[in-house]
């Protein structure tokens, strides 16, 4: 009795180690922003490629900024972002390699139902954030150097306004939060659709601006470079942006729905140039 | 190795070269934590000496309740006062959530745990000889009460240092109610906590620095009285 | 005048240490109060101090003479000093200058009596030094001047010379006479006899859970 219970226990020791010996050398470590993982894309994506690849995922939802950071430091083997210019740079260093586009989706500028400052309704952002600024609403900064974050400097500066206005609070903070900010307060903020979407019926805001170009948002994935580091999971993570780029990732992409919206279109191959999309300074 | 150098050094620039970001964050965060010591001292060094002197009915209930209150995690308290403060909430209309008030309400509630148990036990191991001598020398009953709270001052002073250091270095609550709003609400630890996000570790690590220090200051301070309480003193 | 009449007193609902069905002093002599450890001494002088509230009967003083009448409790004219007296945690003039703040003392005033009273009592060369760094003589002196400050008209001293050395109890039976020569008079607790003791003018002994009054040189001579 003893011996087989003793048996049993040194199988599942030993399976275990085993499953996890696996699991360390395919494991792949990827970072990407908290629009993607919030929204629930990835948790509706990973496990299928999982389902036929013998990797598993390790989600790292970060800011862009800190996504970059982490790319460049080797913590990670490939990064999912969108901040075309912070990308580019990224590249540009030789801290990346392999940029594609994925997908896009695109931010609205959101506002309580009141709209104090009259800007709702309208379909120029650069416009709208002129309003914001002249009229010194309050508006609620993610100010955390997030792909949004730095989206929203961008508009400020379309629109020729340095963003220290009366109204004005930089955050800091994810994009939840920041949401729930503007709600408490009743202010602005410029956000994703997705998060958006998953949180606005908890949320005293409607939306004010969409439809915009200018508030168009193109996702890449970048491989970390794996000469720059020993030990990164390089096989793995081109599996997992080759399969997002692939047609069976595109087609799931565009076929995600939250609250029965579509969020993200897949843009893969379409060879979207990120300086027509998107103008950074940095 | 070469990365964290590099940090450290602009870390010590940031701080030397008095930037002045870096500073607006220490004075909000001493401005915040100072204000709620000072409020908080008064009502918790009453509830101390009831607690410590009056005998009253579940009075080791109250006692066990201030020690629970000590063990609450700083988000919890966060979350309540959020909940109270939000626009939803009962006290929605005070407007307050997001702003240094609210931040230090919330620390009001952090440090008055510790120093009504710290008070206390202060308090209690002061002779009851003291309070009758005071009396019967014709101290009237606030003077008394005077006397108790110098008789235990190096101990009033050491809670006050515990509980200044917990609350200026909590981050919790000052996240959930304060909102990390830059110029407003943003902290030595709202700061540390969310600069990492965007990657930037050099203010993190300056404002960490200054935290240590902090908390090297009020060591050294608390020794000196210590020490004090064992020399001759000519006041 | 000190009236006691059916006094009874003791620990929760233990029963009485003693009962003193009847005392009366005139407030004037030096009194030796007698008893064995566990006699109930401590307690009588608080209740006499109004420290405690008796469990039964009547305390009543009437105090008259150079000093303005009061009754008790009565802080400042009938005191009671701890057999460890309790020193404040600052210099020795330090706890004089409370006393004379808590009357309203200021000034040259003050300064003058605390200096006054150090001097008499032996302490002027201590008077910056920590309080709670004297020795066991110095620290009963230091009592007996903060109480003198205040012109008391009983002082009730909870063995005073109990944990002292000769020298020591030399020198604070001298303080304590010279107080008593001064119009206040004393009841001190004691279990042995001492140089202090031997000064006393009648002496009260708790045995056999009563109190017996006698004067002193009578129950020497029984």
């Amino acid at each position: 009795m003893m011996t087989r219970r003793l048996s049993l226990f040194a199988t599942l020791a030993l399976s275990l180690l085993l499953v996890s010996g696996v699991q360390a050398a395919d494991t792949v470590r990827l970072a990407t922003t908290t629009s993607t993982y919030n929204s629930g894309l990835l948790d509706y994506l990973l496990p299928k490629f999982e389902e036929d690849h013998p990797y598993q995922i390790q989600v790292i939802p970060v800011g862009t900024g800190k996504a970059l950071r982490l790319g460049r430091d080797g913590d990670v083997d490939l990064v999912l972002t969108h901040a075309p210019a912070a990308e580019k740079a990224f590249v540009d260093a030789g801290y990346g390699v392999e940029p594609h586009g994925v997908m896009y989706n695109d931010f609205v500028i959101v506002g309580p139902s009141d709209d104090p400052a009259g800007i709702d309704g309208g379909d120029d952002a650069t416009s709208a954030f002129a309003a914001l600024a002249g009229q010194g609403a309050t508006f609620i900064s993610r100010g955390d150097d997030s792909g949004t974050d730095k989206k929203e400097k961008h508009l400020w500066d379309e629109a020729g306004v340095t963003p220290d206005f009366e109204g004005f609070r930089a955050a800091g903070q994810g994009m939840g939060e920041v949401l729930n900010m503007a709600s408490e307060l009743q202010g602005y903020t410029l956000t994703d659709r997705g998060t958006w979407l998953a949180m606005k019926d908890k949320l005293d805001l409607e939306i004010m601006v969409e439809g915009d170009a200018a508030l168009f948002n193109p996702y890449q994935v970048i491989l970390v470079n794996p000469e720059r580091y020993d030990g990164l999971n390089t096989q793995g993570a081109r599996a997992l942006a080759e399969w997002l780029i692939s047609d069976e990732g595109q087609d799931l992409i565009d076929a995600f729905r939250l609250n029965d919206k579509v969020l993200f279109h897949a843009s893969a191959g379409e060879n979207v140039d990120p300086t027509s999309a998107v103008h950074e300074s940095d | 190795m070469h990365e964290l150098m590099n940090t450290s050094r602009e870390a010590l620039h940031l701080l030397v070269s008095l930037d002045p970001a870096l500073w607006e964050i220490i004075g909000v965060s001493f401005r915040v934590s100072l204000t709620a010591i000072l409020v908080a001292l008064p009502p918790s060094l009453l509830i101390a000496l009831l607690l410590a002197r009056v005998a009253f009915p579940g009075r080791w209930f109250a006692i066990s309740l201030v020690n629970t209150f000590m063990a609450v995690p700083t988000v919890v308290v966060g979350l309540v006062l959020f909940m109270l403060l939000s626009r939803s909430g009962p006290l929605g209309e005070l407007r307050l959530l997001f702003t240094q008030r609210a931040m230090i309400l919330g620390q009001i509630l952090l440090a008055m745990p510790v120093l009504t148990a710290m008070l206390h036990s202060t308090l209690q191991s002061i002779d009851q000889r003291a309070w009758e001598t005071a009396r019967q020398l014709g101290a009237g009953w606030w003077q008394s009460l005077w006397v108790l709270i110098r008789e235990a001052r190096f101990g009033v002073i050491a809670a006050v240092l515990a509980a200044f250091g917990r609350i200026i270095a909590e981050v919790g609550s000052a996240v959930m109610i304060g909102g990390n709003i830059e110029h407003f609400t943003r902290t030595i630890t709202t700061a540390i906590a969310l600069e990492t996000l965007k990657g930037e570790f050099a203010q993190g690590l300056a404002l960490g620095l200054v935290l240590l220090l902090l908390a090297l200051v009020l060591n050294v301070l608390l020794g000196v009285m210590r020490g004090r309480g064992h020399q001759t003193v000519s006041v | 005048m000190l009236e006691v009449s059916q006094l009874a007193h003791g620990f929760d609902r233990q029963p009485a240490l003693w009962e003193i069905s009847h005392l009366q002093w005139q407030g004037r002599s030096l009194v030796h109060l007698r008893g064995d450890n566990g006699s109930g001494k401590t307690t009588l002088l608080r209740l006499l101090a109004g420290l405690e509230a008796p469990r039964q009967g009547s305390i009543r003083w009437t105090l008259t003479g150079a000093m303005p009448a009061a009754s008790p409790p009565c802080p400042g004219r009938v005191l009671y000093l701890h057999q460890q007296p309790y020193l404040f945690d600052t210099s020795v003039a330090g706890n004089l200058r409370y006393v004379a703040r808590w009357h309203g003392w200021r000034g040259n005033m003050a300064r003058d009596r605390v200096a006054a009273m150090l001097e008499r009592c032996g302490l002027a060369a201590h008077a910056t030094q920590r309080a709670r760094s004297l020795s066991g003589g110095e620290r009963m002196r230091l009592a007996l001047a903060r109480a003198w400050l205040l012109s008391p008209r009983v002082l009730l001293l909870d063995e005073p010379t109990a944990s002292l050395d000769r020298q020591a109890i030399a020198d604070v039976s001298t303080l304590i006479s010279s107080l008593h020569e001064t119009g206040c008079a004393i009841v001190l607790s004691a279990h042995q006899p001492s140089v202090l003791t031997e000064r006393c003018d009648e002496y009260w002994c708790l045995e056999q859970r009563c109190l017996k009054v006698s004067a002193f040189k009578q129950a020497v001579a029984v």
